[in-house]
């Protein structure tokens, strides 16, 4: 457990003296930060910004992963609540499984943020900060398509099925390709955001379809397992489109590799989840909207360059 | 709002003309707004399944004003240029992206246009549209299309 090394010090200095610790006293309290497993860049970038912010403006974090387990979250929410968290940042574990945890913490009387995935219930949390996704897919599907020349087999690699961005994005890349009739999805399987999953998958796919000729997934990793597979059945004319924005899948574009992804500015809105958490702490209200969605945008070939830690630069 | 008065606020900033004449969901992204207007039509797409028309609303010979037709609609402004669709009233993104789609669907299907080519006809129409920079070019929802002759 990556528990905040000042949070341990502070602990033991009141253990050993009985004196708060000086620095504690500045210490605007503790943002428990609780995210999917940092393997997948996007939600170590998400974690990395949440705790900076939450520093800069004089809060303790402690970061904790869940690891997609709703059980694990429940614990790790136990955990927040018994150490008096002020707010807790999440990413959550499934959008029906973690509202129960998130009710706890504010009977608890502690708020909680939402990053990157919704909950299926408002009311409970106080934000809930997404990506707008149907628009992201929007704009990969809109690119793939072009790419495609709107004509020709492709496969669909799915995302986690408890995570309403899997469903989302699909629906957004549909809206947009099942209107050119020439366009033929031939596979369509889950791969649960994974990697490795999606390599597996995909050697699959390409055995059952060899006149395969694009691959849309819904998240950048499962398009590196994707473009891995290809590139091991010397099969790189494949043309793959991602989501996420990471850095690895702006390497394969510049590369020549993967050929477009959807930049989700993941890094931006653990800040903002953070500043919306200090304002409710500060002031009593956030003055937003609960839940509300921030704009992708698409990265290709033409801007991959200014792709950095999920954020465009100029 | 006119086009023409929303055109001319827009030049002045985006942010102050979104401010004052259109809505912007929660969490930023696109300025939307509702506009009508009139011109010249000066080309068309009919081919594509993103069917659009050029036209000129401010008399120049070139289209500043592109309406999109269908079936392919691109974007969410009829949903987003209502101030009373919250994303906070709906389930997921799921459910509040088949309202943006059943509002588009809605929009494009109750458009009659003649077949062939539609260049020099007069059209006025009214819609929706969504701009995240001033310089972006503007693409009609239209809620309303009319074609005829110049008057």
């Amino acid at each position: 457990m990556n528990i905040n090394r000042r949070v341990m010090l502070g602990v033991l200095a009141v253990g050993a003296t009985g004196v708060v610790p000086a620095f504690a006293q500045e210490s605007k309290g503790l943002i428990v930060i609780i995210t999917p497993s940092p393997d997948n860049p996007f939600f170590k970038a998400e974690a990395d910004g949440a705790d900076a912010r939450a520093k800069e403006l004089g809060y303790e974090t402690l970061v904790l992963v869940h690891d997609d387990d709703a059980n694990k979250q429940s614990e790790l929410f136990d955990t927040a609540i018994a150490q008096g968290a002020k707010a807790i940042i999440l990413d959550n574990a499934g959008a029906d499984a973690s509202v129960a945890a998130v009710q706890r913490a504010k009977d608890a009387g502690i708020p909680s943020f939402l990053i990157d995935r919704e909950i299926t219930q408002s009311g409970v949390a106080v934000s809930q900060i997404v990506s707008n996704n149907y628009q992201g897919a929007q704009l990969g599907a809109e690119e793939f398509v072009k790419l495609m020349g709107e004509a020709g087999e492709y496969a669909e690699l799915l995302g986690k099925e408890s995570d309403t961005n899997a469903g989302i994005r699909s629906s957004g890349y549909h809206d947009i390709i099942d209107q050119y009739p020439d366009l033929k999805m031939v596979a369509q399987q889950t791969a649960n955001w994974s990697q490795t999953e999606a390599y597996t998958v995909m050697e699959s796919m390409l055995q059952a379809n060899p006149n395969l000729k694009g691959v849309i997934s819904g998240n950048d990793t499962m398009a590196m397992g994707a473009y891995a597979a290809l590139e091991a059945a010397g099969r790189t004319d494949v043309i793959v489109v991602g989501f996420d924005g990471s850095n690895d899948v702006r390497d394969s574009i510049l590369a020549g590799g993967i050929k477009a992804t959807v930049l989700q500015p993941a890094y931006a809105q653990a800040q903002m989840a953070v500043d919306q958490a200090d304002k409710y702490l500060t002031t009593g209200s956030t003055g937003l909207e609960e839940k509300q969605l921030m704009d992708c945008t698409l990265i290709n070939a033409d801007n991959a360059a200014q792709l950095e830690t999920f954020a465009l630069g100029n | 709002m006119e086009i023409a008065d929303l055109k001319a606020a827009i030049a002045g900033g985006l942010e102050a003309a979104g401010a004052a004449h259109g809505n912007q969901a929660a969490g930023g992204g696109a300025w939307n707004f509702l506009a009508k207007g009139e011109g010249t039509v000066v080309g068309a797409d009919r081919e594509s399944r993103a069917a659009t028309l050029d036209v000129d609303v401010d008399g120049d010979g070139t289209g500043d004003v592109q309406i999109q037709l269908g079936p392919v609609v691109k974007g969410t402004a009829l949903r987003d240029a209502s101030p009373f669709y919250l994303f906070t009233d709906f389930k997921d993104q799921i459910e509040f992206a088949a309202l943006a789609r059943a509002l588009n669907t809605k929009a494009t299907e109750a458009l009659t246009l003649p077949e062939g080519d539609l260049t020099g006809k007069h059209v006025r129409f009214e819609g929706a549209f969504a701009l995240r920079s001033a310089s972006e070019p503007i693409q009609v929802v239209p809620t309303r299309l009319t074609l005829g002759d110049r008057a």
